[in-house]
């Protein structure tokens, strides 16, 4: 993706931010958020393109590259006292936290251009979203629907 | 002939319908009746990251005869992005955004695969009233909007207002003019689905509330659509004068003040409804026995229930916006969205006033808005020259 392309993310974002400042409001996250995303694999966030940021707004990013979505502020609270420490603790810290959580396993999350560790593969990454997929409601449904109706009575009491 | 390949993860994926869902649910049904169009709904798998073909057949029964299962309608057949080729063309009329496969990511190469895009762009509101919207929302549809502004080759859009914003946008932000064009959408209730309850009494008699005339907000309850303007005038002055107010709408995002608002209010349950999980059948009795619609969004795409009560007959009263006035035009008496003492004087124009009320009903009966067949000739109409072979 070109620099021109990305800008053009990074426009709309300032026409958003706009908007939201005329109405008395604002982001709670940075242009960087956006722009350092775009473009890139669903499952594979690229932190050569997070390179220049902040450890605000790397985290920021990072987030919303991993998660798909923007930190609640109880997510991102614990990480805010940190901004002060030193750059590459912070990512890696950072990369290290997110890469064990499930949603990673789940998803099997991949970062480009990691130069702080291999990340580790193991059985909870690998086995995670077929375990996950389970616990999905809609195959419990497809389940449910093959017992016998007196269970399925049952088990609408006791659960639903 | 292309291919016309659609994304439906987020009707397909939900667990309720409302306003865009419906609109993908209406022209999808007709796109897979369309003998001129061969179609290939898809519904991406997050944890497979790859995109499963859905039965369009079993796709017809579940949405148009509520018969099946959801979950059978997917196939195992896996769509890779490279079939989405030449030969394709690639729809994006889904809430998408909301995907985990982001258009930031596929459009590109789609395009360099030789696919055509079209997208279908509801508004620009995540743009314009962001405060109104959930943020992570605008983050996602950012991505989407932005996607679509260099790589889409076709806008279709339901306002002029819409397509102009869009044209002052990619100028603002350095994006090529990318052909759009204005479709209506259908204002017709479809006949099938059952009412909520037992056959016999209709949905409002059985709530009992047909003995006092009730006003009527429909859609879901978030800040954009200002239901607290009703909530207003009624405290203000409709409570006295009679008026029951009716919510029918999911309670959405950002609404935790109006919601416990709602909830504490005296007449909460009596003078106050509030529905959720409405089917089409007890919407439509409800667009039957209303006194008004009230329609008090800060912004809209269209205004779908504005065009759908007119169409039954039903008389209303809208906020002052742009959108409003170019698909309600002189059809709809207008206020200012935040004015409830506007609304209440408007309102009691009609009150005691039986034979101007009736002239006004009756000046909507020769109005016509396109039906959801009319508006998919529309849409279909600008979709077949992409389809066509060149």
């Amino acid at each position: 993706m070109t620099e021109e392309q990305i800008e053009v993310y990074g426009k709309l974002f300032d026409a958003s931010a706009a908007s939201m400042e005329r109405s008395g409001s604002e982001f709670h996250y940075l242009r960087s958020t956006l722009t350092a995303n775009v473009g890139t694999h669903p499952r594979k966030p690229d932190l050569s393109r997070m390179r220049d940021l902040d450890n605000e707004a790397f985290f920021q990013a990072l987030f919303s590259g991993t998660y798909k979505r923007l930190p609640e502020e109880r997510e991102e609270a614990p990480w805010r006292k940190r901004y002060g420490e030193d750059r590459e603790v912070f990512r890696e810290a950072v990369l290290r936290s997110f890469a064990g959580s499930s949603v990673a396993a789940i998803y099997h999350m991949e970062w480009e251009n990691n130069p702080y560790f291999v990340q580790r593969k193991g059985l909870k990454y690998l086995l995670f979203g077929k375990l996950y997929a389970l616990t999905d409601k809609s195959s419990l449904r497809t389940f449910g629907k093959k017992l016998p109706g007196p269970l399925q009575k049952i088990i609408r009491k006791v659960f639903l | 002939m292309r291919r016309l390949y659609i994304d439906v993860s987020v009707l397909t994926l939900a667990t309720f319908i409302t306003g865009i869902q419906r609109v993908t649910r209406e022209v999808c049904l007709r796109i897979a009746d369309d003998p001129e169009i061969c179609e290939v709904f898809l519904q991406y798998n997050a944890l497979k990251d790859c995109y499963h073909e859905i039965d369009s057949a079993l796709f017809v029964r579940y949405y148009r005869e509520g018969s099946g299962v959801k979950e059978k309608m997917v196939t195992k057949r896996r769509v890779d992005i490279s079939e989405i080729g030449p030969e394709a063309v690639f729809f994006d009329i889904d809430a998408v955004w909301l995907d985990r496969m982001k258009r930031s990511f596929l459009l590109p190469q789609l395009k360099a695969g030789g696919a055509k895009i079209c997208c279908f762009l509801y508004d620009l509101i995540p743009i314009y009233y962001p405060q109104t919207c959930i943020e992570r929302t605008v983050y996602n549809f950012l991505d989407y909007l932005g996607a679509h502004m260099q790589f889409a080759d076709l806008f279709l859009t339901t306002a002029q207002e819409t397509k102009r914003e869009l044209s002052e946008l990619s100028e603002r932000v350095g994006a090529r003019q990318i052909p759009c064009e204005v479709v209506p959408l259908g204002s017709d209730i479809r006949p099938a689905g059952a009412s909520s309850g037992d056959g016999g009494a209709s949905f409002s008699e059985r709530e009992g509330l047909t003995d006092r005339p009730f006003l009527l907000m429909v859609g879901t309850v978030e800040p954009r659509k200002n239901h607290k303007l009703l909530l207003d005038a009624y405290d203000l002055a409709l409570r006295e004068r009679g008026y029951r107010i009716v919510f029918a709408g999911y309670m959405g995002w950002n609404m935790e003040e109006f919601e416990a608002r709602l909830h504490a209010h005296p007449d909460f349950g009596t003078g106050i409804r509030h529905y959720e999980g409405l089917g089409d059948a007890d919407i439509r009795d409800l667009y039957e026995h209303a006194r008004f619609l009230i329609f008090s969004s800060y912004s809209e795409g269209y205004g779908l229930p504005v065009v759908e009560a007119i169409q039954k007959g039903l008389p209303v009263m809208a906020a002052d916006i742009p959108v409003i006035r170019e698909v309600g035009g002189d059809a709809c008496e207008y206020f200012p969205q935040d004015d409830p003492g506007a609304l209440c004087e408007a309102l009691a124009r009609y009150e005691g006033e039986e034979d101007a009320y009736r002239a006004r009903r009756d000046s909507l009966k020769g109005l016509h808005f396109p039906s959801w067949d009319e508006a998919y000739g529309q849409i279909a109409g600008q979709l077949k020259p992409l389809l066509a072979d060149e």
